[in-house]
C-alpha cells in the first residue's frame, strides 16, 4: 500500500491496530528456547502467527511486525545479527499469511523501536551509529514490502529523530511515529508532548501517537493535547492500565469496559487509529472493533502551530509577542574570553551565556562557535550537546558552513533555527536541502554574490529568487525567515528606511514569511549604541519584525527622539545625536584588576575548584621559571624568546615544578581545613581534587623528560575487595591522593587477594588502599592483610568504606583506618614522609 | 494497588547527603550549577520499576515463616513482625543508565560529575521507595490496619543471604534487578523491603 493510499483510508474511516504482542507471548508462555522475542520469527513462527491470527480475528486493520527490536545492534547482542534479514523477511510474511488464512485485507507494519541505549550525551550510542542501525532495518522492511512503518515505544527524542530520519531515507511508504510518556505527560528523558509534535511534524512523519507505558485515561488525556496542536492523523495504544508487579504476576489493572470507554473519549477529541499495548489482548480489540470499525473519523478544527523546541519544551513562535528574541552572545566574534575557551574546546562561557540569556528573556539561543584555526563542526556540535542539557529553550544553529549545520542539527534534541542562507546559488543548494530534511525554519539574508544590496527592491528580488528556489525543492515557506539586513547607519544614510521598508513590503508578498535582524550593527560607529539599537527595535517591530537578534541583557525599553531622527535620516540628525551623547559611558561593572602572582592564581584556582584557568596559569609559572633560570644562568635576556623556548629551559629545572607542587599542595591543605571545619563538603574536595590533577597533568606532560625524580609521585595501589562491587568511595580517595600527587594504581572492584599482593610485589607501592562497603565482605580485607604479611611486602594497609570502623582496622592490623578520603591523604602524606611517629598519633587518633 | 510516581531529584536532598551543612557549608555559584546540571542529567537517566509481592506469616521461636514462600530466621524481623498477620516484600530499581552514565564519568576522571551522579541515584531510589511505601501505608489504613516500619535484609541479625529468596520470592528478576555472588543486588540503585501489616 502506498503511502497516498495509506492517508486517503485515514481520512475515510478509523483503521483498527492490534493489541499487545509482548504481555500476550508472555501470557501465552511462548517466551522460551529463544534468544530475542524476535527470533520467534524464524524459530518458532506458529508462535507468533498465533497471537497475530487473535488479533485479525478480533478486527485489526494494522498489525505490528514482530520486527520491534530487530535492529543490527539489538540482533548483535542476542547473537542473531546474521540473521536479521530472515527476521525480517519472516515477521512481514508471518503476518500476510494469517490474513490470507482468514480471508482478510490488513495492512502489515514493519516495527520500529528502541535500540535500548542512549544517544549521546545521556548515552555513548553516536547519533550516527543509532540512524545507521535504524536505516538497516527501514530498508529491510521496504524490501520485504511492508506497508507502512510504525515506530513505537520511543522515550528519547534525539533516538526517535535518528528512527524517523532512517525510516524517510530508507521507506517510501507512510511513517507512524508514536512516544512513550509516563503520567506526568512527560518522556522519561524529559520530552513534552508539544516538543514531540514538533519534532516528528517537521521531520515528516505521516502519522504520530502514544503508546504503552500508561492505561486509557492517561493517554486520552494526552491524546487530546495532540488533537489540539497538529493537524497529523494520530494513534492511540494505550496499555491496560499502569502495571505493576505483584506476587509475580504482571497486573493490569484496567477493565475492557474502561479502556473502551477512554478509547471513545480519544475519538471524539479525532483519534484516528485504536488498539492496545501492553496488558491488552484480542478481548480488547474486539470490543474496540465493535464500537469504531469502519467508523468515520470525528473531523478536528485545523491548526496552524509554528513549534520550536528543545529536549524538553516546545514554544509556539506564533503565541510569543513581537519580537521574539534570540539571544545573540554565544558567538565569539569579539569575545576574546570565548574565543580562548573554544580553541580549548570548553564552554564555560557559552554555557554560562545560555543561562544568563535565557533568565534575561530570551526565547530562542543563537549559537555561533566559528573561529579561525579551530574545527567549527566539533566544536558546533559540543557546544549543541552542552548547552540544549541545561536550557529549556530552543537553538538557533549559526554557521556559514554546510557541514557544521548539518552536523549540529543532527545533534539537536529537539527542532531549533538555522541561521543562515543566503541568496548565493551555491548557499541556496547545500543549505537550504540541509533545513528541509531536519524541517528546520531557516534565516534567509538579502544578499548575493554581488554583496549587500543597497536598495530595498534588490533586497527583495533576492527574497523573491530564496522564495523561487524554496518553491521549487519543496521547502515550505512558513520555514522562511528573511532577514532585510541591517547596516550601520553612520556608514550609509537613509538605509534604516530601506531596511523597514523592505519588512513591510516582504509581509505583503510574502505572508507565510516571517522576519528577522541583527538589530546592534545599526549603531556600530556611534556613541550611546544601546539607545540606537533600542530605539530601532521599536521602529522594526511596528514596521512587522518578528524575530530580533540581540542581547537580551541590555535595556530594551529605551525610546529616543534623537535617536529616531539618525535612524530616519533627517538632515544633521547625527551631529546632533554625537553632540548629545557623546560624553555617554555605557554602566559597566568595573572589575578589579587581580595583580597576583601566577603561583598566587594556581592557589585560589585549587583552593574555589575553578578549572577554567589552570592551564594558562600553570603555562605562565613554566614560563616565568624558565626565563629566571635563563636570566640567572645563560646571561641574556630571555623576554626575547618566545614562551615554548622558556618552557624547554624550563624543563631541565625544578623551578617551576616546585612552584605548582606548592601552590598545589598548600590549596589542598587549605581544602583540607575547610572541609574539617565543614566550609567545604564533599563535592568541592573533589573539584579541586580535579583542579589539582590538571594542574599536575600539565607539568608532568611539559617536565616528562626531565631527570627530576621530584617529578614522580609515590605509587599506591586502590582496590575494592573480593566479593564487592562498590566503586565510588574508592575512586574518590584515588581523586584526592592523585591530586597529591601520588601515583594510582587503581585494580577495580572485586579483586582478590593474591591480585592485590601480586601486583604490590610487582610494583612495591608506599600504601595499599582497601575499600569495602558490605559487612560481608569486610573480612577479605584480613585476608589481604594476612597475605601481605606472608610475602614480606613493606606497604602500609589503609582501609575505608561505610560499614568499617577504626576499631576493625586495628583488630585485623590494618596500618590505618581513614573515615574520609582527606584523612586517607593525611595518612598517606605522613606515611611517604616515613614518619612512624607521627603514623602512630595519627592512628591512635582514630 | 500502587503506581509508580515520576520522582523529581531534590537539590537539597543531592547536598545533604553529600555531608553539606546549612550553617556552615559555603558553596560557589559555579558548584551549585556543576550539581544542578548533573541532576538534571540523573532526572532524564532514571527508570523507575517497582515489583511487590505480599503474604500471610506465621511466627514460631524468633523464625517467620512467609505462608507459601520462604522462612526469615531472625529475632530482629521476629521483633518487627510480632503482631502482624501479613508482610509486604518490595524491590524497586531506577535502572542501570544513571550508574553507566558514572561510570563513563569515572572512566574519564570526571570523578565531581560520577559523584554528584551517584548522590542522585541514590536520592532517587530513596525517594522511590519512600512513595511507594506511603502508598503501601495509605493503602492499608483505608482498611483500618498499619504497617511497619521497612527493614531490608543484611540489617540486624537478619542476613545478607536471605536476599536470594526474599527476591526470588518477589520475582525480582523481571524488573531486571539480580544478585552478584555476594549478594548485591545489580542494578546498584536499588532497595529491598519487608513491611508487616498488623491491626491498627
Amino acid at each position: 500500500m502506498n503511502k497516498k493510499n495509506f492517508l486517503n483510508l485515514l481520512n475515510e474511516k478509523v483503521l483498527l491496530l492490534d493489541g499487545a504482542t509482548g504481555t500476550e507471548l508472555s501470557r501465552k508462555d511462548y517466551i522460551k528456547d529463544i534468544a530475542a522475542v524476535e527470533e520467534l520469527n524464524i524459530k518458532f513462527p506458529e508462535r507468533i502467527a498465533d497471537i497475530y491470527s487473535s488479533y485479525i480475528e478480533a478486527g485489526s486493520d494494522i498489525l505490528l511486525a514482530n520486527t520491534f527490536g530487530a535492529n543490527p545492534i539489538r540482533m548483535k547482542k542476542h547473537n542473531l545479527l546474521d540473521k536479521t534479514e530472515e527476521i525480517i523477511k519472516n515477521g512481514i510474511n508471518i503476518l500476510r499469511d494469517c490474513a490470507k488464512k482468514q480471508n482478510k485485507e490488513i495492512i502489515a507494519a514493519g516495527d520500529i523501536s528502541s535500540i535500548g541505549e542512549y544517544i549521546e550525551p545521556l548515552g555513548k550510542l553516536s547519533f550516527d551509529e543509532a540512524f545507521d542501525a535504524f536505516s538497516m532495518q527501514a530498508s529491510l522492511l521496504a524490501k520485504y514490502n511492508a506497508d507502512i512503518i510504525v515506530i513505537e515505544t520511543m522515550t528519547e527524542i534525539k533516538e526517535l529523530k535518528a528512527a524517523i530520519l532512517a525510516a524517510k531515507d530508507n521507506f517510501k511508504g507512510a511513517i507512524i511515529a508514536q512516544m512513550t510518556f509516563s503520567q506526568d505527560k512527560i518522556t522519561p528523558s524529559g520530552t513534552d508532548l508539544k516538543s514531540f509534535i514538533a519534532m516528528a511534524e517537521s521531520l515528516g512523519a505521516d502519522a504520530i501517537g502514544l503508546n504503552c507505558s500508561v492505561g486509557s485515561k492517561e493517554l486520552a488525556d494526552m491524546s487530546k493535547i495532540l488533537t489540539e496542536n497538529t493537524n497529523l492523523p494520530i494513534s492511540f495504544k494505550p496499555n491496560a492500565g499502569m502495571p505493576i508487579l505483584v506476587n509475580k504476576e504482571t497486573v493490569f489493572p484496567e477493565t475492557v469496559d474502561e479502556f473502551i470507554e477512554n478509547s471513545l473519549k480519544a475519538y471524539s477529541y479525532g483519534v484516528n487509529m485504536f488498539g492496545g499495548c501492553c496488558g491488552t489482548n484480542p478481548q480488547y480489540i474486539k470490543a474496540l472493533s465493535k464500537e469504531l470499525k469502519n467508523a468515520k473519523p470525528i473531523k478536528r478544527k485545523t491548526v496552524s502551530k509554528f513549534f520550536l523546541s528543545s529536549r524538553t519544551t516546545a514554544y509556539n513562535l506564533d503565541e510569543i509577542r513581537k519580537p521574539i528574541i534570540i539571544g545573540e552572545r554565544i558567538n565569539p566574534t569579539g569575545k576574546k574570553k570565548f574565543q580562548e575557551e573554544l580553541l580549548k574546546n570548553r564552554f564555560t562561557y557559552a554555557k554560562d551565556a545560555a543561562r544568563s540569556q535565557t533568565e534575561s528573556g530570551a526565547n530562542i539561543l543563537d549559537i555561533n562557535t566559528g573561529i579561525a584555526g579551530a574545527d567549527e563542526t566539533s566544536l558546533l556540535v559540543n557546544a549543541v550537546n552542552q548547552i540544549q542539557e541545561i536550557v529549556h529553550i530552543p537553538l538557533c544553529i549559526d554557521s556559514s558552513n554546510p557541514k557544521s549545520l548539518q552536523e549540529a542539527v543532527k545533534s539537536c534534541a529537539g527542532r531549533p533555527l538555522i541561521n543562515s542562507v543566503n541568496g548565493e546559488k551555491e548557499k541556496l543548494e547545500t543549505i537550504m536541502p540541509i533545513a528541509k530534511k531536519y524541517g528546520c525554519p531557516l534565516i534567509a539574508l538579502a544578499t548575493d554574490e554581488k554583496g549587500i544590496p543597497k536598495t530595498e527592491q534588490e533586497r527583495l528580488d533576492i527574497a523573491a529568487k530564496i522564495v523561487q528556489y524554496a518553491d521549487k525543492i519543496g521547502f515550505p515557506r512558513k520555514n522562511l525567515i528573511f532577514d532585510y539586513l541591517s547596516l550601520a547607519v553612520s556608514a550609509s544614510v537613509g538605509q534604516t528606511e530601506r531596511t523597514l521598508n523592505a519588512i513591510k513590503k516582504s509581509k505583503q508578498l510574502y505572508p507565510e514569511c516571517k522576519t528577522v535582524l541583527g538589530i546592534s550593527n545599526i549603531s556600530f560607529g556611534l556613541p550611546a549604541r544601546q539607545i540606537l539599537n533600542s530605539t530601532f527595535l521599536k521602529m522594526a517591530v511596528e514596521a512587522g519584525l518578528d524575530f530580533a537578534i540581540i542581547n537580551p541583557s541590555e535595556d530594551w525599553t529605551i525610546h529616543d527622539k534623537k535617536a529616531q531622527s539618525v535612524l530616519l535620516g533627517k538632515e544633521n540628525a547625527i551631529n546632533e545625536y554625537i553632540t548629545a551623547y557623546s560624553g555617554f559611558k555605557k554602566q559597566t561593572v568595573q572589575q578589579e584588576e587581580e595583580n597576583i602572582s601566577p603561583a598566587k592564581k594556581l592557589y585560589l584556582s585549587v583552593l574555589r575548584g575553578d578549572k577554567n584557568e589552570v592551564q594558562d596559569i600553570v603555562n605562565k609559572i613554566i614560563d616565568e621559571a624558565g626565563r629566571h633560570e635563563l636570566s640567572r644562568h645563560c646571561g641574556f635576556d630571555p623576554q626575547s624568546l618566545p614562551c615554548s623556548d622558556i618552557a624547554k629551559q624550563a624543563c631541565n629545572d625544578s623551578g617551576a615544578f616546585k612552584i605548582v607542587n606548592d601552590s598545589v599542595l598548600g590549596a589542598l591543605n587549605e581544602v583540607g581545613e575547610k572541609f574539617a571545619a565543614k566550609e567545604y563538603f564533599l563535592p568541592q574536595i573533589i573539584m579541586s581534587a580535579e583542579v589539582a590533577q590538571n594542574a599536575f597533568a600539565i607539568i608532568k606532560g611539559v617536565l616528562k623528560n626531565s631527570q627530576n625524580q621530584n617529578v614522580k609521585g609515590s605509587k599506591i595501589i586502590l582496590a575494592t575487595v573480593k566479593g564487592d562491587m562498590h566503586d565510588i568511595g574508592k575512586n574518590i580517595v584515588g581523586a584526592v591522593l592523585e591530586s597529591y600527587g601520588f601515583e594510582i594504581i587503581d585494580l577495580g572492584v572485586n579483586v582478590s587477594a593474591e591480585t592485590i599482593i601480586a601486583k604490590a610485589k610487582e610494583i612495591n607501592p608506599i600504601i595499599i588502599g582497601l575499600s569495602a562497603l558490605m559487612t560481608t565482605t569486610m573480612p577479605e580485607m584480613e585476608t589481604v592483610i594476612n597475605l601481605k604479611k606472608l610475602n614480606a611486602i613493606p606497604a602500609k594497609i589503609i582501609i575505608g568504606g561505610a560499614a568499617v570502623t577504626a576499631k576493625f582496622a586495628l583488630e585485623i592490623g590494618a596500618d590505618f583506618y581513614a573515615k574520609d578520603a582527606i584523612e586517607g591523604a593525611k595518612f598517606v602524606q605522613t606515611a611517604n614522609k616515613n614518619n612512624p611517629t607521627h603514623l602512630k598519633k595519627l592512628h591512635t587518633n582514630n | 494497588m500502587i503506581t509508580i510516581p515520576h520522582i523529581r531529584i531534590s537539590y537539597e536532598e543531592v547536598l545533604a547527603r553529600l555531608g553539606y551543612s546549612k550553617s556552615k557549608t559555603k558553596i560557589t555559584a559555579d558548584i551549585e550549577t556543576a550539581i544542578k546540571d548533573n541532576i538534571f542529567l540523573a532526572d532524564k537517566l532514571l527508570k523507575a520499576k517497582v515489583v511487590l509481592a505480599y503474604t500471610k506469616i506465621a511466627l514460631k521461636n524468633d523464625i517467620v515463616f512467609l505462608e507459601n514462600a520462604f522462612k526469615i530466621d531472625s529475632s530482629n524481623i521476629a521483633r518487627l513482625l510480632k503482631d502482624c498477620f501479613m508482610v509486604y516484600g518490595i524491590a524497586i530499581t531506577i535502572g542501570t543508565d544513571i550508574e553507566n552514565k558514572r561510570d563513563d564519568f569515572l572512566s574519564k576522571k570526571e570523578t565531581f560529575n560520577a559523584l554528584i551522579l551517584d548522590s542522585c541515584g541514590s536520592v532517587s531510589a530513596e525517594a522511590f521507595m519512600r512513595d511507594a511505601y506511603n502508598q503501601i501505608r495509605d493503602i492499608e489504613k483505608s482498611k483500618g490496619l498499619t504497617i511497619t516500619k521497612r527493614y531490608s535484609c543484611g540489617y540486624g541479625d537478619w542476613r545478607l543471604e536471605s536476599q536470594k529468596d526474599f527476591l526470588n520470592w518477589l520475582g525480582a528478576d523481571k524488573i531486571g534487578i539480580n544478585l552478584t555472588d555476594g549478594y548485591m543486588m545489580k542494578p546498584e540503585k536499588s532497595i529491598s523491603a519487608l513491611i508487616g501489616v498488623k491491626k491498627a
